[in-house]
């Protein structure tokens, strides 16, 4: 699935490992889900686009358009 | 901050989800250890019991390697949860596959076929069972 987690994340001055501790979970997941060889979960996917303060649809898409 | 995975954060939950990997091998060690002995195969029992300690101190003392944390529990996330599920999965495909080939060259050979079939049996009540309540729950 496309996101703009890694843009975000950057734009933000985190790291991986930041952004896997405010998440809980591991840095390699964020690191994956980054290179969109990983689909997070519902939950998750809402906590990421709640931590960067956007809508859900516009930091994952499924069409390829975020 | 809502949490992404919601487990639990006590202390003794904790304490499990770090620990019980290593703890299981090391059962599992002196377990297979005692039948063996039992049976006085002593010299294969402290072979086996020293890889299941290797095993046991690997998962113990290697939780700081985000893999093997990841497969032992205590850095196990939701992606670690999927990819324990589907590595369970394959490797129950791969049990599956050899217990009919076993439950084939059995019948072929003229004999009833277990233990393989009573296998067999157990597993596909198992799968239709749990199948069943997951039908119900989810």
């Amino acid at each position: 699935m496309q996101n703009e987690v890694r843009r975000l994340r950057t734009e933000l001055g985190l790291s991986q490992e930041g952004l896997a501790e405010e998440m809980d979970v591991s840095r390699q997941t964020i690191n994956s889900i980054e290179t969109e060889r990983y689909t997070p979960s519902l939950p998750l996917a809402i906590t990421l686009a709640r931590f960067f303060g956007k809508p859900v649809e516009e930091v994952f898409d499924v069409d390829g358009h975020p | 901050m809502l949490t992404a995975i919601p487990e639990s954060k006590s202390a003794k939950g904790q304490l499990f989800r770090r620990r019980w990997l290593p703890v299981w091998s090391l059962l599992l060690g002196v377990l297979i250890f005692t039948a063996m002995a039992i049976g006085g195969n002593l010299t294969w029992g402290f072979v086996t019991l020293g890889l299941f300690l290797a095993f046991s101190a690997l998962f113990w003392f290697g939780e700081g390697n985000e893999t093997i944390g990841g497969l032992a529990g205590p850095r196990r996330d939701e992606r670690w949860a999927m990819i324990n599920q589907r590595a369970t999965a394959f490797a129950g495909t791969i049990v599956i596959l050899i217990l009919i080939g076993g439950w084939v060259v059995e019948l072929a050979q003229g004999h009833d076929g277990s233990p393989y079939s009573l296998i067999m049996g157990a597993a596909t009540v198992a799968y239709f069972g749990a199948a069943l309540w997951l039908r119900f729950r989810s």
